[in-house]
């Protein structure tokens, strides 16, 4: 098994370097297409180099221990826009990210119609737009943070999908209004608070209004879809156990196979000199063991010239999971067992109660390259999973910790 | 005495730094356009839209708008970042970063001088652009908003 697991690493970090290299020679071969802005193709790209500590032995946050790793967040990414005619373009972008638990290859691959300035289509293989910079997550340029706030980054329920989207952009007065509506599908691993599942979804959808009036910014977005299918192929055993020992509704209960949608509601203002933003989120779920997640974060920065400081304070909520166990205990061996077994799955599922407070710079010492640190103080609660990954062994961690980051930022 | 001798260091630093915020609030831009017939004056929403948004019509001009930009670092950018954009170029530039990685909207077109900026405006119907107060304009070039 360990064999098989470190094989598979392997040929993961063989495929990795590959791509690395790859994008590397392809961005020096392109640096001259890049220079013709309009006709044909363009190319354009992004990378990050990300550090970071986790103060605590007992437990992992967003892959991070207390040693020193660069290999959590750090990728490099390269985009392709190739304009066919007015109206028609097609983009790809591949990408190389240095985690085991994300994927390298392609992350977006699709076709754009654009009848009018107004009006835009996308069909293919596209990310998620939910939270204001969901869809830019690998694009550390893009925001303040090095890590957006978890308790929502993280939670989003689909970070892809293949499909379509609707773009329409409008002004009415001083008010300028962008709608996008989205239906697709999607098939993947999807990694929630350490638990991993194969997701099958066949359909899915959403939508988003933003409102802009001078510096000030309202976005309303939606997803959901009506069923989630999803094995976790670390309980399946157990849930056959209990299946063949009658207990069906206990094992029902553990199935993920029903409907879920989430809202989000983000405000912000930016001016010159400081901004202030925020954003609210809630889950809800039909699924038992996807209860209900509320996570909301503040925002704010003030720039001295070229040099960003800004503060963020992040706090969820997830409902209980029912800890019922319906197998008697001290009947026989098998049934204990199998008591045990509905504890541990009980336990199994994530509970995401967190607050945390982060607090970062960002200077931007070219126009294309920011230096960022941070340090993000993290308190969850005791029981909770808390968006840790508890190392075995250490249950009783207080779910407290202190993680520091630093960060090279670069779009070309 | 080392600590006496900071003093007017630090004097000097302050009056340098006033003065060359003075200078600099001193300075202005004007959005220039080719767009022939009558004047047209744009309110600052309407530029900030076209130079942040993309929306090229506006109702005042019977053709699509298209801006012109000066590149980062250039004193007439800091200039309309602050009085047209009100965001600091660092923040542009992150924003730039979304909406060409989420596929939704390029920066404009960007030229590296005054002279650049003239010579495109003055030969392409619809150009948008900005230049110091003051710049002397061929005909065909109106002023369409003074921040």
């Amino acid at each position: 098994m360990t064999v098989l697991k470190n094989g598979v690493w392997v040929m993961n970090s063989i495929k990795r370097s590959v791509l690395l290299i790859a994008l590397y020679l392809l961005s020096i071969s392109c640096v001259d297409a890049k220079q013709h802005d309009d006709n044909g193709l363009a190319v354009s790209g992004f990378a990050r180099l990300v550090g970071g500590y986790l103060d605590t032995d007992k437990a992992r946050y967003q892959g991070y221990k207390n040693a020193l790793s660069f290999s959590e967040m750090s990728l490099a990414a390269i985009q392709a826009d190739y304009k066919i005619n007015d109206y028609f373009s097609a983009s790809a972008q591949l990408l190389a990210h240095s985690s085991e638990n994300r994927d390298s290859g392609i992350e977006w691959l699709y076709l754009t119609f654009m009848p009018n300035e107004s009006l835009q289509f996308n069909a293919g293989r596209l990310r998620t737009p939910f939270l204001k910079y969901s869809d830019v997550i690998d694009v550390g340029f893009a925001y303040p943070w090095i890590s957006p706030p978890q308790q929502l980054y993280s939670s989003i329920l689909f970070s892809h999908y293949e499909g379509i989207n609707a773009r329409y952009r409008t002004r009415f007065n001083d008010f300028s209004v962008d709608f996008e509506a989205y239906y697709g599908s999607y098939q993947d691993d999807m990694n929630m608070q350490g638990v991993s599942a194969k997701v099958d979804i066949d359909e899915l959808y959403g939508g988003i209004v933003e409102v802009n009036y001078g510096s000030f910014q309202l976005r309303l977005a939606s997803i959901a879809s009506q069923k989630i299918e999803a094995e976790v192929d670390s309980i399946t055993p157990l849930l056959q156990g209990l299946n063949s020992a009658g207990f069906s509704d206990t094992a029902d209960r553990f199935q993920i196979n029903d409907g879920a949608h989430s809202v989000l509601i983000g405000a912000s203002f930016d001016s010159l000199d400081w901004f202030v933003g925020a954003e609210w989120m809630k889950i809800t779920s039909d699924i038992d063991v996807l209860s209900t997640l509320d996570s909301v974060y503040l925002t704010g920065g003030y720039y001295f010239d070229n040099v960003l400081l800004h503060a963020t304070f992040t706090s969820s909520r997830q409902a209980s999971i029912s800890q019922d166990n319906p197998v008697p205990l001290g009947v026989s061996d098998e049934l204990d067992q199998l008591h045990f077994t509905v504890n541990a799955l009980n336990s199994f599922f994530p509970e995401g109660d967190l607050d945390s407070l982060t607090l970062g710079a960002r200077w931007d010492f070219r126009t294309n390259m920011a230096f960022k640190a941070e340090v993000s103080l993290l308190d969850g609660r005791r029981g909770a999973s808390s968006f840790f990954d508890i190392i075995e062994g250490n249950e009783d961690f207080d779910r407290s910790s202190t993680l520091y980051q630093f960060a090279l930022e670069w779009v070309f | 005495m080392s600590r006496l001798f900071h003093i007017p260091i630090i004097l000097v630093l302050i009056i340098t730094l006033l003065v060359s915020a003075n200078s600099y609030a001193a300075q202005r831009v004007v959005i220039i356009a080719n767009i022939g017939g009558e004047p047209v004056s744009l309110s600052r929403s309407q530029v900030r839209d076209l130079f942040m948004s993309g929306i090229t019509r506006v109702d005042e001009v019977e053709v699509a708008l298209f801006p012109v930009g000066m590149p980062p670092g250039h004193m007439a950018r800091s200039i309309f970042n602050a009085s047209v954009v009100g965001l600091p170029e660092s923040r542009i530039q992150s924003y730039w970063a979304q909406m060409k990685f989420s596929g939704r909207l390029k920066p404009p077109l960007e030229v590296e001088n005054v002279s650049q900026m003239i010579e495109l405006i003055s030969t392409s119907k619809g150009a948008v652009g900005y230049v110091p107060e003051g710049t002397k304009l061929p005909t065909e070039v109106q002023i369409i908003h003074a921040p």
